[in-house]
């Protein structure tokens, strides 16, 4: 889909158009799905968050302007904003909740599975700060540009290569800490 | 592209050349492609790339259905509910007397605010009271009889 047709259906959905509304629910869905489901661990998370992302496409596409991005990084950014609004929600359950675990809402099934690689460096990927886990999945998994990547961030091109770095690093040092299977 | 640049792009962007900015591609390349020290930053970041490889996509379930029925349904405007009223998509034996009904409701509408609507013009019938009340008081014995 180019952008000019993006464009002329995020206008139509702006109208209340059902049509447009599902060709870009079509094609932006298992990309913003995929993100959200990397950065978060619980499914039921993932779901309430990717359905309030296209409520939000249906509800303020009024508000999107083609000039500054591109849908698909106007959708990331809500979608990041909305997850990072979640971590700071559980963190401050996990400070009022005293007799909580400290796996940090883990499923334990999710501990259980981390008996293979990919499952260790998933773990690795979900230890790291919220931030740096979203830069490296939206550079890295999502294929966004630099430029996109920097903009859902809120950062200028030099502080996205310093976060990057650091989400590397850290994810490193974690993976070297990790018992060969 | 000096060494510290070089390893500023490969630690942020990883080992595939495709992933680093595009305005330095070439310049990297060309820069790894003669440097040992480079070539070694490389690698590293590989075993990195290969680590998060191996991390696969997660399966998703479609959602699309759900995100649809959610969606908030709009009010219809006045006139659209008005012409829904009069013209229903499902039409029953009831909806057989909306035409006639509506077409009753501008009477009931007179019938209701006629009285509340004096179209007499007041000036005019106090006019003609006032004279009539003059013409009482004028001296009736002025008229010559015949």
């Amino acid at each position: 889909m180019n952008t000019a047709d993006e464009s002329q259906l995020v206008r139509r959905v702006s109208q209340g158009d059902q049509v447009a509304y599902r060709k870009l629910l079509d094609a932006h869905l298992p990309a913003v799905t995929r993100y959200v489901q990397r950065m978060l661990t619980r499914p039921g998370d993932t779901e309430d968050i990717v359905q309030e992302v296209f409520l939000r496409l249906w509800t303020q596409a009024a508000g999107f302007d083609q000039s500054k991005a591109r849908l698909s990084t106007w959708l990331h950014n809500i979608a990041h904003n909305l997850c990072i609004d979640l971590f700071r929600k559980q963190k401050r359950i996990q400070l009022t909740d005293e007799t909580g675990d400290s796996t940090g809402g883990e499923e334990p099934e999710v501990v259980l599975a981390a008996t293979n690689r990919s499952a260790i460096v998933r773990n690795a990927l979900s230890s790291l700060p919220e931030r740096q886990r979203s830069a490296l999945i939206l550079s890295y998994y999502q294929g966004l540009s630099n430029r996109e990547t920097a903009d859902i961030l809120e950062l200028s091109l030099p502080a996205l290569e310093s976060l990057l770095a650091r989400a590397r690093r850290t994810l490193k040092q974690e993976l070297q800490q990790e018992p060969e299977q | 592209m000096d060494p510290d640049r070089f390893r500023t792009i490969v630690e942020a962007f990883g080992a595939d050349p495709e992933r680093w900015p595009e305005a330095e591609r070439t310049a990297a390349q060309a820069f790894l492609a003669s440097s040992p020290q480079a070539q070694q930053l490389l690698a590293a970041e590989q075993d990195l790339d290969a680590l998060l490889d191996t991390v696969p996509a997660p399966a998703i379930a479609d959602q699309s259905a759900g995100i649809l029925a959610r969606l908030p349904v709009a009010e219809p405007a006045l006139i659209e509910r008005l012409t829904d009223w009069l013209i229903p998509e499902r039409m029953s034996f009831a909806t057989f007397f909306r035409p006639a009904l509506a077409a009753a409701l501008p009477l009931l509408a007179g019938i209701y605010l006629g009285p509340m609507i004096n179209l007499t013009d007041t000036e005019t019938v106090n006019y003609w009271d006032e004279e009539v009340y003059l013409l009482t008081l004028e001296d009736s014995t002025e008229v010559q009889m015949p």
